[in-house]
């Protein structure tokens, strides 16, 4: 029985830069069950960090705001929180693993004294206590504890990486966000960290968010996948729905731009254009420029929401149709 | 608020323990050597190559030809000139000898001994004051950023750094001692005597420091590391004091050392303006009366102070970042230290107010 | 590499936005005339007594009232802002000059003639600034010249280093090779192609070099090693009004101001340039 842990619903996140109000997350809806995996998968600059960073609260307060929506988290509204309730739920409740980890660790401190920061932040243990359950941590993500006193900078990227998924599972959170966690890492590292999440997500039943814009990843560890365009969520569903039923023409380019081992390509297919200036979103559906089968109608009127089946939406005007039907 | 120090002692020990620290530790003072001795052989130098001759100086006018030639030999003038340099520096080295002034005849290194304190107070706590008001000030300036208190800081800051130590010491000897009579305007002795020239001095320090504190936390605040620590869920004053400022600190550091030899050579003018028994107004005095003895041992004293700031400084980077630790062990050139400085200069100086 | 006019152009819109620095520009252009024109601006010569004239608070005849022998304040501020602006204007361009000069070569020809360039400068620049002048006054005196030099000497190594930093990056780029193949001589490679890629920061340490200068002088001259009376430098200036701080303020107020504007003016203008100079656009 996994109730609902995060339901996130009509979301909007604006930056502000010279003037200008730049969309980035628009009317973002997703929900995630406990022990669930959602891949949110995307190009850059489409929100997927925006719409992590808004879970946890910590947008940059200088240029960020939310404009309207709801995150709601064991039924509770995150946006409404107070900051001394949020700090709570950071890190104890909901954690996050970042992109880059050459820069996510702070240089000064031991990796160490960085988990028992954590852990001393959310439980009562005693400094001696603290350690040990790092040490257990770093065991458990496959550094030997007696590297507890080392510098980052003493570690490669990929243990640097584990490092902070340590951090982030030190209090055993519910949910874990991950923003690209092997994007910056090299191919043979990547599967050991994947490797390695997959493991812990077994072990503790965290529910994860994992967020990529790796379509191998999304098959190899999620059970859900959103796919993200521009700040809007267009394709939402289990992952068989949409790698084998995908109704979006987005999807369906993203599908068809991994090359094929099997078939004989001379050229990569690629979706013609390039992903729209936040600060510039075309009207009606945002993809319509890049779309091979927009119509009039998509130019005008926003896409509304339809339902494939219970646990597969789509936003298009031709979603009615899979996208081999919508040719004839 | 204890738990920076309290962190601080462990890299302490840890570096002490390090054997290959500690070597290099000595190797950085037995290096320091060569360059005090390459800069007081470009001051003898200098001095060398002034006109005049020393020995007619230091009799006056109305010496005899054989007085002079007398005076050249009892001042060793006549011997080969690298000869008058090592005979210098032994007596530096082995007796902490100067030499006596032409003026007076007083050993110089006498003469030293007794001003050079009182301009090390002088120095000393108006880098310290500068250090504890400006860095507060540059840091919730900077966490602060754009508001009106950063404008206000900055600003200030801006003015402080144009305005010399000597006409704000005229200022405010003007307003508290001629106008208010609440402070004297001279002496080094008492609480109100030395607070003037205090503030006075410490004005610009301030300043910059407000400005790289400022510019230094901008710069590590933006850092993603900053980010993960805000996603564990500390709270803001924390994250600045234990994480962003330690971070922040090697650029601080810098400056404040640099600050500190900037003042010892140029307190002379604070000096003269309170009357000040110190360092700078003897250098001063010397100058005006072509006093040579005197001017190479203090200029030579002198340097050697600012080299030692800049060695303790370096060391002190040892504890604060561990990243500089492992460059520590792998060796350095001669001049590497400074050139090492320079750069995290340069490159806060490019990332300066953002 | 970007055409230089664009890059002006391009400077000049983002300084404006910088209020301060704008402002300061406009100050110091108006110094500089005033500079340039004391003569025809300053009511009275500047070392011209009056002994019946002494210590006059301000009034109509004398703006800024007259000092101790009856001389015109006003005018020998006017005087001492050139003496201020042309000092330290050339102490620093001798110093950009040569430390350009230095770094160049050693940038260009590397090798043992770097490293010992490089070397020299090192030494330069563990002598605190102040000191070095000092031991160049006290030994060469206080003429003109020497005081430019005692000023301007300690900041060659930081063009020397800037110059040459820019040498090392740009040396082996490819323009630089396909210059020498058309036959440019050094020189010619210099100047053409390695200048305008350091004058941006080489023109932001300038400002803030004229800003030291005029302090070092104004110092100097205040405890009477630097420029010597009747030359109306605002250091000694003050160093005069000292004496009669009691009862004839006055005559500190006009000189120090002097000295602050000035030497803000400039502070802002460097930092205001090197805001609008830096490549990466800000926010």
């Amino acid at each position: 029985m996994s109730e609902v842990l995060l339901d996130i619903r009509g979301l909007s996140v604006d930056y502000r830069s010279s003037g200008k109000d730049i969309h980035a997350v628009r009317d973002l809806s997703l929900y995630v069950k406990s022990g669930e995996t959602l891949g949110l998968v995307g190009e850059t600059g489409a929100g997927k960090t925006t719409t992590a960073l808004s879970i946890l609260g910590i947008l940059p307060e200088v240029s960020a705001r939310v404009r309207k929506g709801e995150v709601l988290f064991c039924d509770d509204d995150l946006l409404l929180k107070k900051a001394k309730e949020m700090r709570s739920i950071r890190g104890q409740d909901i954690a996050m693993i970042f992109q880059d980890p050459m820069t996510s660790l702070d240089p000064v401190m031991t990796v160490g004294s960085q988990i028992v920061e954590m852990i001393r932040l959310h439980s009562a243990v005693s400094k001696k206590e603290a350690r040990s359950i790092a040490e257990g941590m770093l065991e458990l993500v496959g550094i030997k504890k007696e590297r507890f006193d080392d510098y980052p900078h003493q570690f490669s990227g990929g243990m640097k990486q584990r490092v902070g998924i340590a951090i982030a599972l030190s209090c055993n959170p519910k949910l874990l966000i991950a923003d690209e966690p092997t994007t910056a890492l090299d191919v043979t590292i990547q599967a050991q960290v994947l490797e390695l999440m997959k493991d812990l997500k077994r072990k503790y039943d965290t529910a994860l968010i994992l967020i990529t814009h790796d379509l191998g990843v999304v098959a190899e560890i999620c059970s859900k996948v959103a796919i993200m365009y521009a700040g809007e969520i267009i394709e939402y569903g289990t992952v068989e729905e949409v790698f084998n039923n995908h109704r979006h023409p987005y999807t369906d380019g993203l599908f068809n731009s991994i090359p094929d081992i099997d078939s004989d390509q001379s050229q990569l297919s690629v979706i013609e254009g390039l992903a729209p200036d936040p600060t510039n979103i075309p009207t009606g559906c945002s993809f319509h420029p890049r779309c091979p089968y927009a119509m009039e109608q998509c130019s005008e009127e926003v896409p509304p929401v339809f339902y494939v089946n219970d646990s597969h939406y789509v936003r298009c005007h031709k979603c009615g149709f899979t996208t081999k039907e919508a040719v004839e | 608020m204890l738990v920076p120090f309290t962190k601080g002692i462990q890299p302490l020990i840890l570096v002490l323990e390090d054997i290959k620290v500690f070597k290099y530790i000595v190797r950085r003072i037995l290096f320091l050597i060569p360059t005090l001795l390459l800069v007081s052989f470009f001051v003898f130098c200098i001095i060398k190559a002034a006109p005049g001759d020393p020995a007619q100086l230091a009799l006056g006018e109305g010496a005899t030809e054989e007085n002079i030639e007398a005076k050249r030999i009892e001042l060793g003038l006549d011997r080969p000139f690298i000869v008058q340099y090592l005979d210098w520096l032994y007596n530096i080295v082995f007796h902490f000898d100067f030499g006596n002034s032409y003026r007076s005849n007083i050993s110089v290194s006498y003469q030293i001994k007794s001003y050079f304190p009182n301009t090390l107070k002088l120095s000393g706590f108006s880098v310290l004051l500068g250090m504890f008001i400006g860095v507060p000030l540059g840091m919730i300036a900077a966490v602060k950023q754009y508001s009106p208190f950063d404008s206000v800081v900055m600003s200030f800051a801006m003015v402080g750094m144009s305005v010399p130590a000597f006409v704000l010491a005229l200022a405010m000897i003007l307003l508290f001692s001629v106008t208010l009579h609440w402070l004297p305007s001279s002496g080094f002795n008492s609480f109100s005597q030395m607070i003037m020239p205090i503030v006075a001095l410490g004005m610009q320090p301030c300043a910059i420091c407000a400005r790289m504190t400022r510019s230094s936390m901008l710069e590590v605040v933006r850092q993603d590391y900053i980010r993960t620590v805000r996603a564990k869920g500390l709270s803001e004053s924390k994250i600045v004091v234990v994480h962003a400022l330690r971070n922040a600190l090697t650029p601080i550091l810098t400056t404040v050392g640099l600050q500190f030899g900037a003042l010892i050579g140029g307190a002379f003018v604070t000096e003269t303006i309170f009357l000040i028994p110190g360092f700078g107004r003897l250098l001063v005095t010397a100058v005006t009366n072509r006093d040579y003895p005197l001017v190479m041992g203090g200029v030579t004293v002198v340097a050697m102070v600012v080299a030692l700031t800049n060695l303790a400084i370096d060391i002190a980077y040892a504890f604060i970042d561990p990243r500089v630790r492992s460059e520590f062990k792998k060796g350095s050139g001669l001049f590497s230290h400074i050139r090492m400085k320079k750069e995290i200069m340069r490159s806060l100086e490019e990332a300066h107010e953002k | 590499m970007k055409n230089s006019n664009s890059v002006f152009f391009e400077t000049w819109v983002r300084l404006k936005k910088n209020k301060v620095a704008f402002a300061s520009l406009w100050i110091l252009l108006f110094l500089i005339v005033v500079a340039v024109f004391a003569g025809l601006i300053a009511p009275y010569p500047y070392s011209m007594q009056n002994p019946s004239n002494i210590l006059q608070k301000p009034s109509l005849k004398h703006i800024f009232g007259t000092d101790q022998y009856g001389r015109d304040i006003f005018s020998r501020v006017v005087y001492g802002a050139r003496i201020s602006l042309s000092v330290g204007f050339i102490a620093v361009g001798v110093a950009l000059l040569a430390g350009g000069f230095f770094g160049a070569i050693a940038g260009f020809y590397g090798g043992w003639l770097d490293n010992v360039i490089m070397r020299c400068m090192d030494i330069l620049l563990s002598i605190p600034s102040v000191l070095l002048a000092l031991a160049i006054v006290a030994a060469f005196g206080t003429s003109l010249p020497n005081l430019m030099l005692a000023t301007g000497v300690s900041t060659i190594p930081g063009y020397a280093r800037l110059v040459r930093a820019t040498i090392l990056t740009i040396k082996n780029q490819e323009y630089v090779e396909a210059a020498r193949a058309v036959g440019t001589n050094d020189f010619e490679i210099i100047t053409r192609q390695i200048l305008p890629n350091c004058m941006a920061p080489i023109l932001v340490q300038a400002t803030f070099g004229v800003a030291t200068a005029i302090l070092t002088i104004a110092g100097l001259s205040f405890v009477g090693l630097g420029l010597q009376p009747p030359i109306p430098e605002w250091g000694s200036m003050l160093s005069d009004a000292r004496a009669y701080i009691r009862g004839y303020s006055y005559m500190l107020v006009s000189p120090a101001v002097a000295i602050a504007i000035t030497v803000f003016c400039l502070n802002s203008l460097g930092d205001g340039l090197r805001d609008a100079l830096d490549p990466k656009l800000r926010d």
